[in-house]
């Protein structure tokens, strides 16, 4: 049997079955120290729900509009392009298209070719093979049901995929290999592992240790990688912080050379205002936030564990520079 | 009134909004405002203890940062839960932002003072002039966001979001990246806290 403290809350919360509720209330009617417990929470909640939404200021809404006014749309996929164009299109041209598309199918296979064609037989490779390669121009046609363009009727259900395809578990997982994985709970599947190959080659490893020592080297030293495919969506929906502990002062001027190498820039995680390399002298810990494209998270990641010690502290600090930076907040110690 | 009729027979879903957004739709944009603003204005209200003016401006910067990652949005996750998510991040920040800021001026940013200078506020007397339940409720709701402010940012944002914006555990739970159980057990002690603050302050039997 659950303890008590949790049968109070799931009583409160209505998640007691009708035959728990009964014997929960049975014993409340014993136990009067447990029945005032129970009142005084009940009350608190009561009070809670009872606030429920405030209503936004006045003129929030026409606020928030006039201030994106002059804000472009953002660019939007071509299989968006593509739905808006048809929906565009007045129905009965639509209609007219579609019927017209049926006919000719039909007519196609109606009339002779004048070509005898013996067909094929299903069973056969060669008719198998023909067969994949007329469903060719479907398969493209059904695109948004591919990885690379999202079913937005996917927004309503809930859904366990975000955790399961959550990039950042990936970088997680370079940072945090093994155990602390598993304590989290959340293995991620092996294709996403195919998508997101965090770890660099080891040529590469060697380049960019050179990189991020203490002595960094000329921009060109970071070797030319193909940057990991990540999709911002779903950055946004997962977030990272890194608590960093470094051996040596250097090390943390080289946080803000890092961040620029990936085309990012760091910043005082409080003021927000943007930090130079020098910024970091004379500093023992500092509390940086660099922001990047969300392409370069990866490989910035991976030269973030060269740099120090680095352990993944939480997954709520994300936050949105336009969709084409990310945040990662740092908490750099020396140690 | 046949908009209205028509409003009620269609109401596009926030599947269809952010599909219209992506198509170009500005004012699929501005629904998706209409639609999110007071919960959005009330989760940075509850977050930055009550003050409205911070609350407002957060919650703008909220919807501009939405504006500009919407088409990229997936719906890997239920769209309120990835606003909810935005939102609390922006206020995390700007709570962050304003700690550091009162640390430097020695202001007090914890727990209800024990013997604060401040006189103790008094319940409505039933009959003094002008007392009815409505005073209690104004009084509770002081006393409530009083005891809220005290609480710390963990337990207030757990007990915002499920008791005040009626979000379900398992929704929590994916906002907060937390197992159930943990959110629960969270729960339960913000709750325990939060009684034991109002308990100080007013006869909860007279509020409810």
């Amino acid at each position: 049997m659950a303890n008590t403290d949790t049968r109070i809350h799931d009583y409160l919360d209505g998640e007691l079955s009708p035959a728990q509720a009964s014997a929960f209330e049975a014993e409340l009617a014993r136990d009067p120290a447990l029945k005032a417990q129970v009142e005084s929470l009940q009350s608190v909640v009561e009070l809670l729900h009872r606030e429920g939404p405030v209503k936004a200021p006045q003129g929030f809404h026409e606020r928030v509009m006039a201030e994106l006014a002059t804000e472009p749309m953002p660019q939007v996929g071509l299989w968006d392009r593509v739905r808006s164009f048809f929906r565009s299109l007045p129905m009965e041209t639509v209609a007219m298209a579609v019927a017209a598309a049926i006919v000719l199918v039909l007519v196609g296979r109606l009339v002779p070719t004048g070509v005898e064609e013996p067909a094929p037989s299903p069973m056969t490779t060669e008719g198998e093979a023909l067969t994949q390669t007329d469903r060719a121009p479907e398969q493209e046609a059904e695109a948004p049901a591919s990885p690379t363009e999202p079913a937005v009727a996917d927004l309503e259900p809930e859904t366990e995929k975000a955790a399961e395809k959550d990039p950042f578990m990936e970088v997680a997982k370079v940072l945090e290999p093994g155990p602390a994985e598993q304590a989290a709970g959340r293995a991620a599947p092996s294709d996403a592992v195919a998508t997101l190959d965090l770890e660099p080659a080891a040529p590469e490893a060697d380049a960019v240790q050179k990189a991020t020592g203490p002595e960094l080297g000329a921009k060109e030293a970071i070797p030319a990688t193909d940057p990991p495919q990540v999709d911002i969506g779903s950055h946004l929906n997962a977030a990272v912080a890194y608590q960093v502990k470094v051996g040596e002062a250097a090390a943390l001027r080289n946080i803000a050379t890092l961040a620029e190498r990936h085309g990012g820039r760091a910043y005082n995680a409080t003021t927000g205002k943007a930090l130079r390399p020098a910024d970091f002298d004379n500093a023992s810990a500092v509390q940086v936030q660099v922001r990047i494209p969300p392409a370069q998270l990866a490989a910035f990641a991976s030269d973030l564990q060269r740099v120090g010690a680095v352990q993944k502290t939480s997954m709520n600090d994300v936050n949105l520079y336009g969709p084409d930076t990310i945040s990662v907040n740092l908490d750099v110690r020396l140690q | 009134m046949i908009a209205l009729l028509l409003a009620m027979v269609h109401r596009p879903t926030d599947a269809e909004l952010v599909q219209r957004f992506k198509e170009g739709d500005r004012n699929a944009y501005s629904e998706l405002v209409r639609r999110y603003q007071n919960r959005v204005f009330t989760l940075c209200l509850r977050y930055l203890r009550g003050d409205r003016e911070v609350a407002e401006e957060v919650a703008q910067d909220v919807f501009m940062a939405l504006f500009k990652a919407l088409g990229e949005f997936r719906g890997d996750a239920k769209l309120s839960t990835w606003i909810y998510r935005v939102t609390i991040n922006h206020c995390k920040n700007r709570s962050l932002y304003r700690k550091r800021r009162a640390h430097g001026r020695h202001e007090s940013i914890d727990g209800i003072p024990e013997d604060d200078d401040k006189p103790q506020r008094q319940l409505a007397d039933e009959s003094s002039p002008g007392s009815d339940a409505s005073v209690h409720q104004r009084e509770a709701k002081a006393f409530l966001q009083e005891a809220l402010d005290a609480m710390d940012e963990e337990q207030r944002q757990i007990i915002v979001l499920r008791d005040i914006e009626d979000l379900s555990y398992e929704e929590i739970s994916e906002l907060l990246d937390l197992p159930k159980g943990t959110v629960k057990s969270r729960l339960h002690r913000a709750r325990a806290e939060l009684a034991k603050k109002l308990s100080r302050r007013l006869s909860l039997a007279d509020v409810v």
